[in-house]
């Protein structure tokens, strides 16, 4: 035996996906929806402390409907207290919550008595097709300029195109909504510039939405594209004969797809959050109006509830995320194959 | 290719050449300039609006309402005849002030936490990794509105709140650094030296791990600025009378078919402040490197 | 060999723009390489080597740029060609075998589709004929079980069978012309040794051109048919391999072949100390065995040293050679006390390293110093060179300050530094002073044993040679051991005493340098010692062995 010095990797060297087999995959599976439970009751946990410990004085006053500018007695606050369901020992109102989030029950509205889960679910269709537009804009339209300016061989072209990365990422969503409206409502009639109603009322929302995640996935995807692209095994290929058009389209991309992929969990977080203002801009319903609601309403309830969708959505989308990154590179799926 | 490589060499014992100067010396680049100067600009306006805009931010004259931009009024007049121009420039301060504020909650808050995690393996690392991995899935603006809901309204709750939310960020990237510096041949050399753990953190693993860390804080600075205008469009600001930009393009939206330029204007100064602050983030990275 | 000349190179420049100015990497080179032979190209880093070869490939990066000159392939000039032009030149008349192989071969492709494009690229195949040729092609370069290869991902395979991949790559489509840069540096002894073997074979019996880049004259002189040699961007010698070597013409091959270890007269008088004298050994290990990974999931815990014993004596040099992973590095750092063994023996100057405590420790650490291998990383880049060297004797309190500053120009004297050099910062500084810095501050506080981990393997043929006789004579000077761990037998033999081979954890074979290096007894010692031969193409017969 002469090759025990030039060795194959040997399939159950530690990696981090753990152990050999299926039967790891698996493992490994269940090791992450662990770790997303976890994170999940951690996120609730804060919004809890944040909501239900913190409360001072002068919000449970507006709770209540008391003018906060004149003292308010003890009496007064604890009646505010048991009204909303802030009352009894923490401890208790914290496993009555916990338990409630279990068994999707996240309470009442502090407002209007509706359950909250009842809330969130009429206010997210509209919010959904929204996000779904503008991440698919996002991906396009990014996905284009980034590799356009990994191809391109002009310097400027490849600044400009660069330059709408750091744009993009610079101008608030609410200023580009507007400057939308102006130019696309009321200088050229094209699109309403409020309201749910059809398929074009659509159109300037999504953009609006769409422009700051765009520029992310341009950056990134520049970068780790122009990465790929000057490694050797793009050198080998060049070598081979192949075109750069070739190289880029059947070498760089693939390689350049983890970092993206990785962004996309974040950005499809994002526009969940970025909802709240583009739909406040452009009056329309959904999660971000809820939102906006809760929190001039002082609904605590409505909050801790958007705190923990906030999170299972984010989280759940990390983990489709990992779990898609070893079907785009095989080295991540080192030890998960015999 | 070390073409770099090649100036003679000096030193009689040594037939090696040594690294030339400009490797060494950091040289002031263009791309670090002028971002740099623009951000200079921001902070001599906030602190001295006066400087460029003599007019009084609030003073309302109902003659001059929803003006034009002219040479009197550079960005026109609002609604009640008070100029914009001079309230962009008052509205500087308390942007930059609240960008800051967040920014050092998270620098400090989140530089802690990276240099436990990356100084302590095992269980200790791993919650960090778990909290970092909780405040992530709660966006900045949420934690925000989430603060001001519990605590009641104020820039400086919201600034905090941001702050909260950009820990983790800080936090992933010192904890990286940290291991990656204490890893280094130089680190461990000092350990073999007999210099102890805290003077070797002290004095090899700070220092050389610091840069990146602080480079994200311009970026992340540019954020929690855009989030807290958000925030002011939102009317979770400071209450009326004061200039704070996402107040005034949200009252300038009510005249945007005609008056266009209230709305518009602000928003550009805005992203200027905000484009040079994550230029100079990205230009102090690359130095970095 | 025919003598008729296939690829001209004349009056080649090519320069980099580095930091706002130009930096000539080549100027106004002349290189032939004749049809059908295999051409060396030698020269150290910074001699424009690799820029040459990717100026014939026309692969020069983008901030490169060709100032003057031609290549002509058959009368044509390749640097004149269109992009589109050299396409169809590039993998059909010019192959090209990179340097490292594990960034070489694109890690989300599977091997069998990486081949076929380069095939694909310029004859019109599908189907079964594609796959039928693939397999051709790596059986071709040497590799067996090719379907499973063809399946296989580049991580899947090791080293050597991914540089094979690249060379079947590389002639895929009948490149008249095969450049090779540094085809094997990345590889163990053993592997490159037999990938050479090879592709020379390949190439030979197809009547191709090879050029080799190398910065390993051993392996040049009887590999290859002719030498060129390169020194800052010229060609100072050229000429029929055995030739140069006999009777080098140009001063610069003749202080580079007098500094390659192994070629260089094997000094004689080295200083033996006489060991019957020493009473006790600075370090000794028995039976230490240490493992990593396993973990509660239920990973398998990988191995790193099993039953190793060993004796360091004092103002000897302990030599650990073996491969990567075969567990010298290991050693060494349960030697410093950064790793504690799982089980077995560690004594350090006599005490058992379990019995220790905190402080003992401390002080016995003060008696053990560390070189190692990476000379930009072993400095810290913000401290200067004088307080990196002062750092252990501030940390141990020695001396005042005054005394401390006199050490740092005493220690700087030592390893043929300037004084001034104590201001500098590690960024001025090239890799060789570097290492000059790093030896000074290992021997700061007067150390009864440095570790050696690898200390010139980062560094140029010439530069290797001064320090490692920096090293020799601070040895006869002060006595000092060295735990010299190598994974370059010529280097070893240049300057140990006592040398212990490792092998997956185990020392296989340990004694006297002559007695190991004359008079091998394990199979394993032997493969080492004739590949490493055979990697300088020497003509030792005993093959052990087949190929795997």
């Amino acid at each position: 035996m002469v090759t025990t010095t030039d060795r194959a990797p040997h399939p159950a060297r530690p990696s981090r996906a753990g152990t050999g087999g299926p039967a790891g995959f698996s493992m490994l599976l269940l090791r992450r929806v662990g770790q997303v439970l976890f994170v999940i009751w951690l996120a609730f946990t804060l919004s809890f402390i944040l909501l239900n410990v913190l409360p001072g004085d002068a919000v449970l006053a507006k709770l209540g409907g008391v003018d906060a500018n004149r003292q308010i007695t003890e009496a007064e606050l604890a009646a505010i207290r048991a009204q909303v369901g802030l009352d009894g020992p923490l401890v208790t109102q914290y496993l009555q919550r916990l338990g409630g989030v279990v068994t999707l029950n996240l309470g009442h509205s502090l407002q209007t008595r509706e359950p909250v889960l009842d809330m969130l679910v009429t206010a997210l269709p509209p919010t959904l097709q929204l996000a779904a537009a503008g991440f698919l804009l996002a991906i396009a339209f990014g996905g284009l300029l980034g590799a356009t300016a990994a191809y391109t061989r002009t310097p400027w072209l490849r600044t400009a195109l660069l330059a709408f990365g750091t744009i993009g990422t610079a101008v608030p969503a609410f200023w580009i909504g507007i400057s939308l409206i102006t130019l696309f409502s009321f200088w050229l009639p094209l699109f309403p510039a409020s309201g749910t109603a059809g398929p074009s009322s659509l159109v300037l929302p999504a953009i609006t939405l769409a422009i700051m995640p765009a520029s992310l996935v341009t950056q990134v995807f520049y970068e780790s594209l122009a990465r790929a692209m000057s490694e050797p095994f793009a050198t080998t290929a060049v070598m081979k004969g192949a075109s750069r058009m070739r190289v880029l389209v059947r070498h760089g991309i693939r390689n350049a797809a983890v970092p993206v992929v990785t962004l996309a969990g974040v950005v499809a977080g994002y526009l969940l959050v970025g909802s709240v203002v583009v739909e406040t801009v452009f009056s329309r319903a959904g999660i971000g109006y809820l939102t906006v609601n809760a929190v001039r309403t002082v609904d605590l309830s409505v909050i801790s509830g958007l705190v923990v969708f906030s999170a299972v959505v984010f989280v759940t989308l990390n983990l489709l995320v990992d779990l898609a990154c070893p079907f785009i590179d095989p080295r991540m799926r080192a030890g998960m194959t015999s | 290719m070390t073409a770099a490589r090649q100036a003679p060499a000096p030193a009689a014992a040594v037939t090696e050449s040594p690294g030339s100067g400009p490797l060494v010396r950091p040289r002031v680049r263009p791309e670090f300039v002028l971002p740099a100067v623009v951000v200079a600009f921001f902070v001599l306006i906030a602190l001295w609006p006066e400087l460029i805009a003599s007019q009084d931010p609030t003073l309302a004259q109902p003659r001059e309402r929803l003006l034009p931009p002219s040479a009197e009024h550079l960005f026109g007049t609002d609604s009640i005849g008070r100029d914009q121009f001079a309230r962009v420039a008052h509205g500087t301060l308390p942007s930059l002030r609240a960008g800051l504020i967040a920014v050092s909650i998270g620098l400090v808050g989140g530089g802690l936490l990276g240099l436990v995690s990356g100084f302590s393996r095992g269980p200790l690392d791993l919650a960090i990794a778990r909290l970092c991995d909780a405040l992530l899935a709660i966006p900045g603006l949420l934690m925000a509105l989430a603060f001001l809901t519990a605590i009641g309204s104020g820039v400086t709750v919201a600034a905090c709140a941001i702050g909260i939310a950009q820990m983790p960020v800080f936090a992933r990237v010192m904890r990286a650094e940290v291991k990656r510096v204490s890893a280094l041949p130089y680190t461990e050399a000092a350990a073999a030296a007999g210099v102890g753990p805290v003077a070797t953190a002290v004095r090899h693993v700070l220092p050389n791990s610091w840069g990146p860390v602080l480079a994200l804080a311009a970026l992340e600075c540019g954020q929690a600025i855009l989030i807290l205008s958000s925030l002011s469009y939102l009317g979770f600001g400071e209450p009326p009378p004061a200039p704070e930009w996402g107040a005034l393009i949200a009252a300038g939206q009510s005249y945007l078919a005609v008056q266009w330029w209230l709305a518009v204007l602000p928003g550009v100064v805005l992203a200027a402040m905000v484009i040079a602050i994550t230029r100079l983030g990205h230009a102090a990275r690359r130095n970095d490197r | 060999m025919t003598s008729d000349a296939h690829v001209q190179v004349r009056g080649l420049s090519v320069s980099y723009r580095v930091g706002g100015r130009q930096v000539t990497a080549v100027n106004d080179l002349d290189i032939e390489f004749c049809r059908g032979a295999v051409t060396a190209v030698v020269g150290e880093s910074g001699s424009g080597k690799s820029t040459v070869a990717r100026a014939i490939a026309g692969i020069l990066p983008s901030n490169a740029r060709v100032d003057a000159g031609e290549v002509l392939l058959g009368g044509q000039d390749l640097l004149r060609l269109s992009e589109r032009q050299l396409r169809t030149i590039r993998g059909s008349r010019v192959g090209f075998v990179p340097q490292d192989p594990t960034a070489s071969l694109n890690p989300t492709q599977r091997i069998g589709a990486q081949v076929a494009e380069a095939v694909v690229l310029h004859l019109p195949m599908r189907g079964a004929a594609l796959r039928d040729r693939v397999g051709e092609l790596l059986a071709g370069a040497g590799l067996t079980d090719v379907k499973r290869i063809s399946r296989s991902f580049p991580h899947e395979l090791s080293g050597g069978m991914r540089q094979r991949v690249l060379i079947a790559i590389a002639l895929a489509g009948g490149a008249e012309l095969v450049i090779a840069d540094e085809p094997t540096s990345a590889l163990d002894v053993t592997v490159a040794a037999r990938v050479l073997d090879q592709l020379t074979k390949m190439v030979t019996s197809a009547g191709t051109t090879l050029v080799i880049i190398t910065h390993d004259l051993s392996l040049a002189t009887h590999r290859a048919d002719r030498v060129a040699v390169l020194h800052r961007g010229a060609a100072v010698e050229a000429g029929p391999a055995a030739e140069v070597m006999a009777r080098p013409r140009h001063e610069y091959t003749s202080q580079l072949l007098a500094s390659t270890p192994g070629l260089r007269d094997r000094r004689q008088d080295r200083v033996r100390p006489d060991t019957s004298a020493v009473d006790g050994a600075l370090v000794r290990l028995e039976g230490v065995s240490k493992s990593f990974g396993g973990s509660r999931y239920g990973r398998a815990a990988v191995a790193a040293l099993s039953d190793v014993s060993l004796r360091l004596l004092p103002g000897r040099t302990f030599a650990l050679i073996g491969e990567s992973g075969s567990g010298k590095s290991t050693t060494a750092r349960i030697v410093l006390g950064l790793e504690r063994a799982d089980s077995g023996t560690v004594e350090l100057f006599g005490h058992d390293l379990a019995d220790v405590g905190r402080h003992a420790m401390r002080e016995l650490r003060r008696r053990v110093q560390v070189v190692y291998q990476s000379p930009f990383a072993s400095l810290d880049p913000r401290f200067s060179v004088g307080r990196s060297i002062r750092e252990p004797l501030v940390a141990h309190r020695a001396g005042t300050r005054a005394e401390q500053l006199a050490r740092v120009d005493e220690l700087l004297n030592l390893v043929r530094l300037p004084s001034s050099y104590a201001r500098r910062r590690p960024a001025e500084l090239s890799g060789g002073q570097c290492q000059r810095v790093a030896i000074a501050r290992a021997l700061a506080l007067s150390p009864e044993l440095v570790v050696c981990d690898e200390p010139v393997s980062a560094l140029d043929a010439s530069v290797q040679a001064q320090v490692l006789d920096l090293l020799r004579e601070i040895q006869e000077r002060s006595g000092v051991a060295y735990l010299f761990i190598s994974h370059d037998l010529a280097v070893v033999r240049d300057i140990a005493h006592d040398v212990a081979v490792m092998q997956n954890g185990r020392i296989v074979e340990s004694g006297g340098i002559d007695d190991i290096f004359e008079r091998p007894t394990q199979p394993f010692t032997r493969l080492l010692l004739e590949a490493s031969l055979r990697h300088a193409g020497g003509t030792v017969e005993a093959t052990i062995g087949s190929e795997g």
